[in-house]
């Protein structure tokens, strides 16, 4: 869903169409006339940057063109070639349609179908919006805008369109513009001078083009007001289009310029506008978002810069902070060195300190062995070896009691006593049975 | 020449080109600022510590020091090595009831002066034998460093006569503490 605006400028009116483009068809919101002298105040005032353009050119060419077979890149030249050498225009934008081929004395020629405008009677119209910063979409001639409300019907139809007096006749068939022709008129609306200027048509049609017109298409305001005493040649109808439309049908007919603007199918390039001004609103749409996000970008940056200047106030007050409680570090390294070298003096003091501390506490560990339950066991022997932070000790005696159970129970009463000391493990044992003495091998830490 | 149109969104454009090449340098810039006043900072940090750490161990040796002085005997200045172990060795005696107290010759190991001293305690009460080796291995200046201890039945003695037989040595460092 977007919003769209179509400019069509019809004589001394313009029609001005706003529109809501949907998926399922067109609302219009609003449409309205202004004077062509008044346009350029609207512009000036409207709000929409965008615009499609309908325009009814005065001056204009229009034939069907034959080609030699060429490469498709060659054509667009040799057709510019042809109206270029047909129409006198010097610098003008054309749209063509390869509507058929012919056989031309045995060679394959192309039948191309011609509409050419001089690009200074765009540009009067370009220029109006160009100068108040607008951007033009695309022009349509009008003709060929309302052509594509018609499609592609293979049956020929000669349709009749309005602008100011002059009534449009233009014959479309499989959707190419086969000719066109504006006849003057003295009234708007269709009277009976425009009905013979309609059969003079179909006559010319049939006899010059060799094309039978099926009816007659009136398109637009034509269609609600036709007053005539004679009838056509052929069967008149009113041009009707699928089209979704939220307004009434006098819009559909008033404005029917502007709405087939909204119908132009992409395929279907009939937009005038010549490539330097393509050029010139492309480049003016690159220079306008790239200014917006540079200005975004600006934005981003000043916010990262701020952020960075806010760290480094902090910091410089952290830095100031711990340079003011730092004290004398060159004060404090001499007094450390001069602590040093006199704790020097005392190293050989701290090594026989650490060699003299360095066995566990041998008064500890006897206390602890005076507190095993040895009531029925007699130590004859005890010795204690020191070692490396770590005292050897050897336990030698006997079982004072009656019986091999209990003997061996007491005995086993000893070394589970040994066992609890903390620091303590028994290495190794041994009970004698024959003479119950016993040998107990133990390490303290 | 329709491109004139473009003259004012061409100058805007510039302008905001150059405000945002201006942004972008100032940015590089005072960020390069930033982390260096950063490292800076904590650069200074570690110092400020680091001297603190200092201070405090020039504060631990001193107080190490004045403890390892209140260690050393009074007269340790006054007298040489061997009559400071040999003062210790006499106050063995005087401690240890009893005890027969047999030395050898000084000896000079490891940077420190040695004394072996082997010392036999006859045993009539185990404390009084826990409390004799506790004093022995309580000696601050010089240290008794005990290599072996052996309690047993004393040969040629009553039957229930226990004798306890202490290997060790005094031991102080041959280098005077502060010269």
């Amino acid at each position: 869903m977007r919003r769209a605006v179509a400019v069509s400028f019809e004589g001394e009116d313009v029609r001005i169409v706003y529109a809501t483009l949907k998926r399922t068809g067109i609302e219009v919101d609003d449409a309205l006339i202004v004077k062509d002298e008044q346009f350029d105040h609207f512009l000036e005032e409207e709000r929409a940057k965008e615009f499609i353009v309908v325009s009814s050119f005065k001056g204009f060419f229009q034939d069907t063109v034959l080609i030699p077979p060429t490469k498709k890149r060659f054509i667009k030249r040799l057709i510019e070639a042809e109206v270029k050498k047909r129409s006198q225009f010097k610098d003008f934008s054309f749209l063509y349609t390869i509507s058929g081929e012919k056989i031309v004395e045995h060679r394959r020629i192309k039948e191309v179908s011609v509409f050419a405008v001089k690009k200074e009677d765009m540009k009067d119209i370009v220029d109006r919006f160009v100068l108040r910063g607008k951007v033009i979409k695309a022009i349509y001639p009008d003709i060929f805008s309302i052509a594509c409300l018609i499609g592609s019907e293979p049956v020929p139809f000669l349709c009749i369109s309005e602008t100011g007096l002059n009534k449009n006749m233009f014959l479309i068939k499989d959707g190419v513009i086969q000719f066109i022709r504006i006849a003057q008129s003295a009234e708007k609306g269709i009277r009976d001078i425009d009905i013979q200027n309609i059969n003079m048509t179909v006559n010319y049609c049939r006899q010059n083009l060799k094309i039978n017109p099926y009816a007659v298409a009136l398109a637009g305001s034509v269609c609600s007001d036709y007053n005539v005493t004679t009838g056509t040649s052929i069967p008149v109808a009113c041009l009707s289009h699928r089209m979704s439309l939220t307004r009434n049908d006098s819009l559909y007919l008033d404005f029917i310029s502007p709405l087939s603007a909204f119908f132009v199918p992409k395929d279907r390039d009939i937009n005038l506008l010549p490539g330097e001004y393509k050029n010139l609103f492309q480049t003016r749409l690159f220079l306008k978002y790239s200014t917006a996000l540079f200005m975004m970008l600006s934005l981003i940056g000043m916010g990262y810069t701020g952020y960075i200047a806010k760290n480094i106030v902090e910091l410089k007050s952290k830095l100031n902070s711990i340079r003011a409680s730092l004290p004398d570090v060159n004060n404090t390294l001499t007094i450390y060195d001069t602590k040093k070298a006199e704790l020097a003096g005392y190293m050989p003091f701290i090594t026989s300190f650490r060699n003299a501390t360095s066995i566990p506490d041998i008064q500890k560990f006897l206390s602890l062995l005076s507190e095993l339950k040895t009531d029925t066991i007699r130590i004859d022997h005890t010795s204690i070896t020191a070692g490396d932070n770590i005292l050897n000790v050897e336990l030698k005696g006997s079982v004072k009691t009656e019986g091999y159970a209990n003997m061996q129970m007491h005995y086993q009463k000893l070394i589970d006593s040994i066992s609890g000391i903390k620091g303590a493990s028994i290495k190794g044992h041994r009970l004698e049975f024959r003479d119950k003495s016993f040998r107990v091998e133990i390490t303290y830490q | 020449m329709i491109y004139g149109e473009l003259k004012r969104p061409v100058t805007f454009h510039l302008i905001a080109g150059i405000v945002l090449s201006t942004i972008i340098v100032s940015a590089v810039v005072i960020a390069k600022y930033e982390k260096s006043l950063s490292d800076t900072t904590k650069r200074s940090g570690l110092i400020r510590t680091n001297a603190l750490k200092v201070e405090q161990a020039v504060i631990d040796t001193d107080s190490a020091m004045r403890k390892i002085d209140g260690l050393l005997p009074s007269y340790y200045h006054s007298r040489s090595h061997k009559e400071i172990m040999l003062l210790a060795l006499d106050g063995i005696k005087t401690a240890i009831k009893g005890a027969d107290i047999t030395v050898t010759n000084f000896d000079e190991r490891g940077g420190e002066i040695i004394l072996p001293v082997t010392i036999s305690i006859p045993v009539d009460s185990y404390l009084h034998l826990v409390s004799n080796i506790g004093y022995l291995q309580s000696m601050n200046f010089p240290f008794f460093a005990i290599k072996n201890i052996v309690i047993e039945k004393a040969a040629g003695k009553p039957s229930d006569a226990i004798l306890c037989k202490i290997e060790g040595s005094l031991r102080m460092p041959a280098k005077k503490v502060k010269e």
